[in-house]
């Protein structure tokens, strides 16, 4: 059986590291989709653990070098320039005013960007890896995986009614019962 | 005024609809019983287990069971099978880590059995029904175990006796005759505790009786056998020679899985037809690939029937009313099973009772071979190696050809000491009489 543990943050690492090798010790295929390596350190996963990584947090939204420019460096720098004597307290309001009012927002805006570019970064490697892999099982093993999958898993699932979707990689069944 | 009838609760999770390969022995101990004039009540597990879970549901086998047996299908929780995280209820599906630990408290100290939400509703409906209308004795069939549990909950809450039948072994892995859990697990402990309480247990073979009186001497008195044994309403008496020019059919009827030699089997049937033994014989598989459907296109695989082989034909599932023409399309059948000696297994005494050759495919020691000794077209082979099964294979075609009828009519003789009823009679004779004495 094919089985993809989805875990973009590797936020349960010792658990993950536990239970990739339970399902390889089963017989499963394993797959694993996460973040990076780094988010795991401490817990080593099973060499037959096939890994994909996400690599989301290398991305960041550079902003338009005229924004920088003109409404974060030059601003603030005529400020500075100007704030000596007796301006200098007007200067320093003036360039508090400034970081209250356009550079915050500038800030803002960039970390949405940002965690947009990581989330839709993470949203298409974990769909592709879903879709291209065609796993049997498909372990959502953290909070942020199912929010990963929410918006193909559904179609899938009608689609394969057999595929198995838990949020831990656990004994199911009993093929011996009856 | 007429006397009452006495009243048998019997809790049987796997019952019809349930395809289950334990679903026969339930289905007549509780024909059987209301043919013999007791009031019959089967708690057995939910639809939605058949249906969606094990996928082996079989309607034709309902129409099977005596209208007067009174059947409920108490609920239970899936936490083990559900397999979509959007049928996940509010606490699980918010608090899977929570749901898990409470699960497995449960599991740990209440009782050890992943279907144990299936006994606590069960034994909530059994006294719910004792209430209305007291039940004389239960019997519970097992697997699954937690049936074990809530019968003896029920006995000592409705003060009456009960009886526990071990279709399948609970702490003996048969199939590798090692115990099946570790000494601290809460199953041995229940296990006890169950058989200290129980009126009788009833055992399918004397080696699993004598394990279960090794393990529990304090019990061993009580302990009966109770054979598996063919239905009649399945097998028919009827008996067809192969005809000469049509070449030979060597038939696996019944379900497959892991356990069984099929590696050996096919081998086998690759060298008798290569040697020219039995020339154009087919090997047929008739029966369901595993006990769940959704597990069948993998174990398919795993097995090696998923490729063409020449000459090997798995054609899949039978109604049980068809089973007959299955038979009848065969010319010597294929007993394999993952045998040790306490594995009987239900399908041996169907065999017998077509009176046609049985050609053994198992390990040496297997239960069925007390049984298929006195059965005058019983082919053994010397080992599982696919050489001596060759050899077991052609004997037994060569017996097929020869077609006598006084000894088919020997083997037939033989099985019909070993229908299902035959094997009842003196359990229920022995319940009626247990009844009648806690009466006064």
């Amino acid at each position: 059986m094919n089985v993809l543990f989805v875990a973009p943050s590797g936020a349960r690492a010792k658990a993950l590291a536990t239970e990739t090798r339970r399902a390889v010790d089963a017989g499963h295929r394993v797959l694993l989709v996460a973040e990076g390596e780094s988010k795991l350190d401490g817990h080593e996963l099973d060499g037959r653990v096939q890994t994909h990584w996400i690599g989301s947090s290398r991305l960041s939204y550079t902003e338009p070098r005229a924004t920088r420019l003109f409404r974060r460096r030059l601003p603030l720098a005529v400020l500075r320039r100007v704030g000596r004597g007796p301006l200098r307290a007007r200067a320093r309001r003036a360039a508090k005013d400034w970081r209250e009012r356009v550079v915050a927002p500038l800030d803002a805006e960039q970390k949405t960007r940002t965690q947009r570019m990581r989330r839709d970064r993470r949203d298409a490697v974990v769909r592709e890896q879903v879709q291209g892999w065609a796993p049997d099982w498909v372990v959502l093993h953290e909070p942020l995986a199912v929010e990963a999958v929410a918006g193909f898993l559904p179609a899938l699932i009608a689609e394969r009614p057999a595929l198995r979707t838990t949020y831990a990689f656990e004994e199911l069944w009993d093929e011996t019962d009856g | 005024m007429a006397e009452r009838r006495p009243r048998l609760l019997y809790l049987a999770f796997f019952f019809p609809p349930s395809r289950a390969s334990g679903v026969f022995r339930a289905r007549a101990t509780a024909n059987y019983f209301v043919e013999q004039g007791w009031d019959v009540t089967v708690l057995r597990g939910p639809d939605r287990f058949f249906d969606e879970i094990t996928g082996a549901r079989d309607d034709a086998m309902t129409d099977t069971v005596d209208p007067r047996v009174e059947v409920a299908a108490p609920e239970m929780d899936y936490f083990r099978w559900e397999t979509d995280v959007r049928e996940y209820g509010r606490f699980r599906g918010n608090f899977p880590g929570a749901a898990r630990a409470w699960f497995n408290w449960k599991q740990e100290h209440v009782f050890p059995d992943k279907y144990q939400g299936w006994g606590t509703a069960a034994l909530r409906e059994g006294l719910r029904r004792h209430r209305k209308d007291p039940f004389d004795l239960i019997v519970a069939t097992g697997n699954p175990f937690a049936s074990f549990g809530s019968a003896w909950a029920l006995s000592k809450l409705m003060r009456r006796p009960f009886v526990v039948d071990y279709r399948d072994s609970w702490t003996l892995d048969q199939f590798k005759n090692a115990d099946m859990f570790p000494p601290e697990h809460p199953a041995w402990k229940w296990e006890r505790r169950i058989l200290r309480s129980a009126a009788a247990s009833l055992h399918v073979n004397d080696a699993m009786r004598a394990w279960h009186a090794g393990k529990y001497p304090e019990a061993a008195d009580r302990m009966q056998v109770v054979l598996n044994g063919w239905d009649p309403d399945v097998v028919s008496d009827e008996q067809s020679s192969p005809d000469e020019d049509r070449p030979l059919s060597f038939s696996f009827v019944g379900t497959l899985t892991h356990v069984q030699p099929i590696g050996s089997l096919l081998e086998a049937y690759r060298l008798m037809t290569e040697r020219g033994d039995h020339a154009g014989a087919q090997l047929d598989f008739y029966g369901h690939i595993g006990f769940f459907a959704k597990t069948e296109a993998d174990l398919k695989a795993d097995l090696g029937l998923d490729k063409e082989l020449p000459g090997v034909t798995v054609r899949g599932p039978v109604p049980k009313p068809a089973i007959a023409t299955a038979y009848a399309a065969s010319d010597v059948l294929v007993f394999m099973t993952g045998g040790s000696k306490y594995v009987t297994t239900g399908k041996v005494f169907e065999y017998m009772a077509t009176g046609k050759p049985i050609v053994s495919v198992h390990e040496k020691g297997c239960a069925a071979e007390e049984l298929l000794r006195g059965y005058p077209l019983w082919f053994e082979p010397a080992s599982l190696d696919p050489e001596d099964v060759a050899a077991a294979m052609a004997d037994a075609g060569d017996a097929a050809r020869k077609s006598d009828p006084d000894t088919a009519a020997r083997a037939r003789a033989y099985a019909q000491s070993f229908t299902r009823y035959a094997a009842l009679a003196p359990f229920e004779q022995w319940s009626r009489d247990l009844v009648a004495k806690r009466k006064g």
